[in-house]
């Protein structure tokens, strides 16, 4: 079994690599080369599994997603944003704290035992810059001078050590829509498109700028090829087009990828908070509802997890707009049926309140970690432990079951 | 000076002596070389070409070949007759003639106008119609290198950024130590890096930082924290002023102005009560300073991997001159390190630069009719999305560069610009380079789309083999050649437009 296993990997390497012929052949959706790309992975040494990363860009204030309503603290510093029990799923045995109903697809999640909320993460000595954080959450580094380790994301990273084939990491931010994806090309028949390949592919030899920049347009091509022919096909179970629905397109390809990366804006709610989340929370909700559901009929629910980050939290007072500035400490969210669920990480409490914002116990790349480790089967060190850079492994409990 | 002793000096917006006459600006290096990627292949050290490290003069006969090699670098790239031209001038005379600042035509300069302070759109007319590209490829080789944005600011004060542009211009082949001290006054860099808003009990490190880690001496280079907080004392007493609905203009106010003494480099030089002049003077007393500027230079225009001996006889040469940046470009352009193996077809082009050379090459125009900017903005939106804005560079740090071009998103939107010409040429669907192709009436002859191919091949100074003319021809003719007549002339130029921007995708016309 294991040499039949080893055979597939070695024929779809040969597929990826190989010109447009293959491609062309792929595209036909042949049986073997799905079942090959469902194999891949373990033959690689790893679980197969998939890991989601969805970003919330612009700092999300995690206040108000596990909201201590209760809290004197809390009340007295969010006047006008502090939000009632009435409006919350409250933990069960753990009353003082609750889910914002505005996530009440994530909150049914949570009563299910799906939902780890690792609690007050962040990294040492805290960055206000968007740019900054994010990049720090990004290149899974808190040193960003290192030409090294900002040269690729940490799931890049991850991808080059372990899997180091062209599907094994997308980005739904970089793609776009999968069932367009590659050369552009408007006339009849697409010979552009399809030239564009094979002159690729048909040359050798010259500068190594030259042969970087033929490498590019034959991944690029490949990618393309197989990401049209293979998400055209994807029906969702809903009607939301955001990326939660690029995302289950491309998992539907079924091309042997372990990370999706995606991201959703607008959470830099300096002001009017409340009318943002409002409407930003249910969308983002019912989105990731709808994925979840995507991922059931496509068989592959049991296989996914989900990750929500930021670059940071925002303040616990309210400021006069009424909103929230730039913070520090925040929640990570863990979704998915292999995962552990419960709070995890440190409980907010009253001396946390009464900081200006959230500090933070955990370290996000602990969290990822756990994740590269327990759910896609890899050791971590090679992805975060590079360039001298050292961080808290503990995450207090464990974040897979 | 009176006796209250308040002497400051005003200082003029700097002589934005209006380059309208023509010198140009544009992109640095973004595009890089790439070698050494591959190891042992082309590399430096043992196995590089003979002369890759040679500043002597070149032959002054140099071919085909080496003048496109010459004008790609320097001038983004040229027509047949403008490569003939440098053949027939020789290498002396055409890089004399390179570098030698032409008037601009009034027409070249009233159509960039017309986009006032868009300076993506403004300065892309001179780069593509001006008559001094190598003054703006050596202007945007600064504006990689001092990267400022114009993001930071707005309304009136959007004029800055043309004055920045201006600025980089003026001083491109010029001194060095006049550009830095303009360059530190640049109302522009005084907002970017809040030079203008440094107070001399509490002054802001931003400037003093950037100046000597991305601008004048390299990451990690001489520097401590120690000299970027004395550094920071230095360059007080900069402030921007405004007059009322007048841009902000920069003074020098010495009672601004940290006047005690600062201790800066302490194992070269003494304490003293540096201001932002003395402290440029001082840098470039460093020996580092003029090595930085000599190996960016080089790679910028000739290969990665100078040796520090290359390095240092350029730097010296920098020093001599009195920090005279043009003899330095002379140099690189007539040397034998530059005609060399390591120096061909190595970089990978950016966006920008790509699509200049594009334009330039095939001899395509701007035109007024285009004033509502429906070529510019389309134009300026793909190269955004390609990776390069220009005036709005990703960080303080510059583009991109080398195989970090090619991300595939953005290689794709690159794709979109080299179209944008056809579609939005100066008369719609005459927007084909219709001058270097046979006569519209023959394209319905089987054989003529060979020709087609060849002719545009051609131009790109592109040897295709017998598979590739086949495969651009089946471009040409995706229907079957009875397809292609002339009945459908709106659908016509589509296959043709495809198939020119197809091969200007080739990574010989995507690098340099």
């Amino acid at each position: 079994m294991n040499g039949c296993k080893e055979w597939l990997r070695l024929n779809r390497r040969a597929f990826l690599k190989s010109g447009g012929a293959a491609v062309g052949a792929m595209a036909i959706g042949d049986a073997l080369f799905a079942r090959v790309a469902s194999t891949f992975a373990q033959s690689a040494g790893g679980t197969g599994n998939l890991l989601v990363l969805c970003e919330l860009a612009g700092g999300f204030d995690s206040l108000s997603f596990l909201v201590p309503h209760n809290n004197s603290a809390y009340l007295s510093k969010r006047p006008q944003l502090a939000m009632p029990a009435s409006e919350l799923t409250l933990i069960p045995g753990n009353t003082d704290y609750g889910i914002n109903n505005q996530f009440s697809y994530i909150a049914s999640e949570y009563l299910a035992g799906n939902v780890a909320v690792v609690q007050q993460v962040a990294y040492p000595d805290g960055n206000g810059s968007h740019f900054e954080s994010q990049e720090i959450f990004k290149f899974g580094v808190r040193d960003l001078s290192s030409p090294a380790a900002t040269s690729a994301s940490w799931y890049e990273r991850l991808r080059k050590t372990y899997f180091d084939e062209p599907f094994g990491v997308l980005d739904t931010q970089t793609i776009g829509n999968p069932t367009q994806y590659g050369y552009p090309d408007n006339t009849y028949r697409k010979a552009a498109q399809e030239a564009f390949g094979r002159l690729a592919a048909l040359k050798t030899g010259g500068s190594n700028a030259e042969k970087a920049v033929r490498e590019t347009y034959m991944r690029i091509n490949q990618l393309g090829a197989d990401l049209r022919a293979r998400t055209e096909g994807f029906t969702s179970t809903g009607d939301a087009r955001g990326e939660f629905y690029r995302a289950a397109q491309l998992a539907s390809a079924d091309l042997g990828t372990q990370i999706i990366k995606l991201r959703y804006g607008g959470f830099d709610t300096h002001a009017s908070q409340a009318n943002a989340n409002a409407t930003l929370f249910p969308r983002i909700d019912t989105e990731f509802q709808q994925f979840m559901a995507d991922m059931d009929a496509l068989g592959m629910r049991d296989r996914t997890t989900v990750v929500f980050y930021s670059e940071f939290g925002r303040r616990n007072g309210e400021n006069g707009s009424p909103g929230t500035d730039h913070g520090y400490g925040g929640h990570m969210i863990v979704v998915g049926n292999g995962v552990s669920g419960g709070l995890k990480g440190q409980a907010v409490s009253t001396a946390d309140l009464n900081e200006g914002s959230l500090p933070y116990y955990v370290d996000f790349r602990a969290v990822f970690a756990s994740c590269i480790r327990d759910w896609l089967g890899f050791n971590p060190d090679p992805v975060f432990k590079i360039e001298g850079e050292t961080f808290d492994e503990n995450l207090g409990s464990a974040l897979f079951s | 000076m009176s006796g209250d002793k308040r002497k400051w000096r005003l200082l003029a917006l700097f002589s934005c002596v209006a380059l309208a006459t023509g010198c140009g600006v544009d992109s640095g290096c973004e595009g890089g070389g790439i070698d050494g990627l591959i190891p042992g292949v082309d590399g430096g050290g043992p196995g590089e070409s003979p002369k890759a490290q040679s500043l002597k003069a070149y032959k002054d006969d140099i071919n085909a070949d080496e003048a496109w090699h010459l004008l790609r670098r320097a001038a983004f790239g040229g027509t047949p007759e403008r490569v003939q031209e440098v053949v027939n001038l020789g290498l002396t005379q055409a890089v004399e003639d390179l570098i030698a600042t032409k008037p601009e035509p009034a027409a070249v300069t009233t159509l960039a106008d017309t986009y006032e302070s868009n300076m993506p759109k403004r300065w892309l007319v001179h780069m593509v119609e001006g008559p001094n590209p190598l003054h703006e490829r050596m202007a945007m080789f600064w504006h990689d290198r001092f990267a400022t944005s114009r993001r930071v600011v707005s309304g009136a004060d959007d004029a800055l950024a043309v004055l920045h542009w201006q600025m980089l211009r003026a001083n491109a082949l010029g001194n060095y130590k006049e550009f830095l001290e303009a360059l530190t006054l640049d109302p522009l860099m005084l907002v970017w890096l809040d030079g203008g808003n440094s107070p001399k009990d509490n002054p802001n490190e931003n400037y003093a930082r950037e100046f000597w880690e991305l601008f004048t001496l390299g990451r990690d280079v001489l520097y401590t924290e120690d000299d970027i907080k004395e550094g920071a004392r230095a360059f007080t007493g900069t402030l921007l002023i405004r007059d009322n609905g007048e841009p902000r203009r920069p003074v020098f106010d010495i009672f601004k102005h940290d006047e005690t003494p600062k201790s800066i480099f302490p194992g070269r030089a003494a304490p003293e009560n540096y201001n932002y002049e003395t402290v440029i003077d001082l840098t470039l007393a460093q020996p580092e300073a003029a090595q930085y500027v000599a190996r960016n230079l080089f790679k910028c225009f000739v290969h990665d991997h100078p040796t520090d001996a290359t390095v240092q006889a350029l730097a010296d040469m920098f020093v001599e001159s009195g920090f005279e940046i043009e003899p330095l470009v002379r140099t690189l352009l007539q040397s034998e390190a530059f005609f060399s193996e390591d120096a061909r077809n190595n970089q990978i082009a950016s966006p920008v630069e790509h699509w200049v050379g594009f334009a330039r090459t095939l001899d395509m125009h701007m035109s007024s009719e285009d004033s509502q900017g429906f070529l510019l903005d389309r134009l300026v939106n793909d190269l955004r999305d390609a990776g390069q804005e220009l005036m709005n560079p990703p960080g303080v740090e510059g583009w991109a560069e080398d195989d970090a071009w090619l991300e595939d998103q953005w290689v794709l939107n690159r794709v979109d610009a080299l179209g944008r010409f056809m579609d939005f040429g100066p008369n719609r669907t005459a927007g084909l380079p219709y001058h270097l192709l046979p006569d519209v009436s023959q394209w319905d002859q089987r054989d003529v789309r060979e020709q087609m191919v060849n002719a545009i091949a051609d131009v790109f100074h592109l040897t295709l083999s017998e598979d590739e003319v086949a495969i651009y021809v089946e471009v040409l003719d995706q229907n079957g050649y009875l397809a292609f007549h002339l009945e459908d002339p709106e659908r016509q130029p589509q296959h043709v437009r495809e198939m020119i921007r197809l091969m200007a995708m080739d990574e010989r016309v995507a690098g340099r």
